[in-house]
């Protein structure tokens, strides 16, 4: 490769990086629900991505890349602030019933009922599900991303959405019906 | 009939309906059944709801542009310190340092600044500002042994050069004598080398001493506002960024 078109292909990550920042930022948020947190999250995730460039094959996969970068600083921060916890064991556990800055501001607003909701979920199933819902990457794409089989994103995904559904229907949250299960 | 097919579709049928995951002979026949199947409809308009509610949920969270004073600043402006370091690298012919990680340092010291243009634009002398953000004992050797040997390889090729290390985070141990580390092979670097600065975050400082902690550098190192805005104006100044 050129001089010329590594100077073209650098720019043009840098710009595609930049569009990422805020989509990586918010899905950091729904996964740890500290803005200081979230930031250092994306920026390291950005970091090590320009320090990796050379290591990404196909630019098309550059968002996906991306997260799983995310996914394991997240999981290099709770091993550092946690090391006698077993990480995987935590993907399935709920990792406190605290309330959340969110959930102290007030439980009335919807926004907040919601976030309160996603940051009860388990660990494994916080991500699956923000990165389906906000980022709407494909089952196969988060299973790269966790890396998890696809099976465990479905089941996550679908654990997470009944759990959302059952604490929003008890918080009587407005724009969830009362329904019953199906299969 | 229409009741055998509905009672057929699973959770993570519907699930993965939503988000688009079936095939299209699937999703046909999972969409016929939700038609005959008020209940299974309302299970899908649930799932649509739920979906929706997050993204609203998430819609307006931004990520903050500038450093919140007193916020943790381990990696903030990040993405600007590498944007301009991506700019110097194609303007300058300069490089990011990948090469310098895998291996043969003074090689490619001597290549990287053999010839016109390949060096920063600052005079004739090669400029390189290390930083180290980890205490993390690799990650310090590893950014002690790419500060030799560039110096060494200057040395030796006749090419003036300047090094300067920038630490914060738990990076700033390196410049600490409160700590133990590596500040004697840093203080012998130096003593070989006067063409060696050392540079210390002033918010890591500020931080630490909010903990308590009464941070002692090693002799004649410089403060700086923060790691990153040193950085910043480094690159800005033409001199090419190394992460260690």
């Amino acid at each position: 490769m050129n001089l010329v078109s590594l100077l073209r292909r650098s720019r043009g990550f840098q710009a595609r990086l930049e569009e990422c920042r805020t989509p990586l930022f918010r899905v950091a948020q729904a996964w740890c629900h500290d803005r200081a947190l979230a930031d250092d999250l994306a920026q390291e995730a950005l970091a090590k991505a320009l320090e990796h460039a050379d290591q990404l094959r196909d630019p098309e996969r550059l968002r996906s890349w991306l997260f799983g970068i995310m996914a394991n600083c997240w999981r290099d921060h709770l091993r550092a602030s946690r090391p006698t916890v077993d990480i995987d064991a935590l993907d399935e556990e709920c990792v406190d019933a605290d309330p959340t800055p969110d959930e102290a501001c007030g439980r009335a607003q919807i926004v907040n009922l919601v976030r309160t909701a996603v940051a009860r979920l388990p660990l494994g199933q916080r991500q699956t599900l923000t990165l389906v819902d906000l980022e709407e990457f494909s089952y196969a794409e988060v299973a790269a991303i966790l890396d998890i089989p696809i099976g465990t994103v479905m089941s996550r995904l679908c654990r997470a959405r009944l759990a959302l559904r059952e604490y929003l229907r008890q918080s009587n949250a407005p724009s969830i019906p009362r329904l019953r299960s199906a299969k | 009939m229409r009741n055998d097919v509905a009672s057929e579709i699973s959770y993570d049928r519907l699930n993965a309906l939503v988000d688009r995951e079936l095939d299209p002979i699937e999703e046909g026949r999972i969409l016929d059944a939700i038609r005959h199947d008020p209940a299974l409809e309302q299970v899908v308009c649930e799932l649509r709801t739920t979906k929706d509610l997050i993204r609203h949920a998430y819609q307006q969270v931004t990520p903050d542009r500038g450093r919140s004073p007193g916020g943790p600043a381990k990696s903030r402006r990040w993405l600007a310190v590498a944007a301009v370091a991506l700019v110097a690298f194609g303007a300058g012919g300069g490089w990011l340092g990948h090469a310098w990680h895998q291996g043969g340092h003074e090689a490619d010291f001597a290549r990287l600044t053999r010839g016109s243009g390949a060096g920063p634009q600052v005079g004739t002398t090669d400029h390189v500002v290390l930083h180290i953000s980890s205490s993390a004992p690799d990650r310090v050797s590893g950014m002690l042994d790419e500060a030799e040997g560039m110096l060494r390889a200057a040395r030796e090729t006749g090419r003036p050069v300047a090094v300067e290390i920038v630490a914060n985070s738990t990076g700033l141990d390196v410049l600490r004598v409160d700590v133990p580390s590596q500040a004697s092979r840093l203080l012998t670097l130096r003593a070989d080398y006067p063409n060696l600065t050392l540079v210390a975050c002033g918010q890591t400082i500020e931080r630490l001493r909010a903990q308590g902690i009464a941070v002692q550098l090693l002799p004649d190192t410089a403060i700086a506002t923060s790691a990153l805005d040193q950085i910043v104006r480094r690159i800005r100044e033409g001199w090419t960024y190394v992460r260690a």
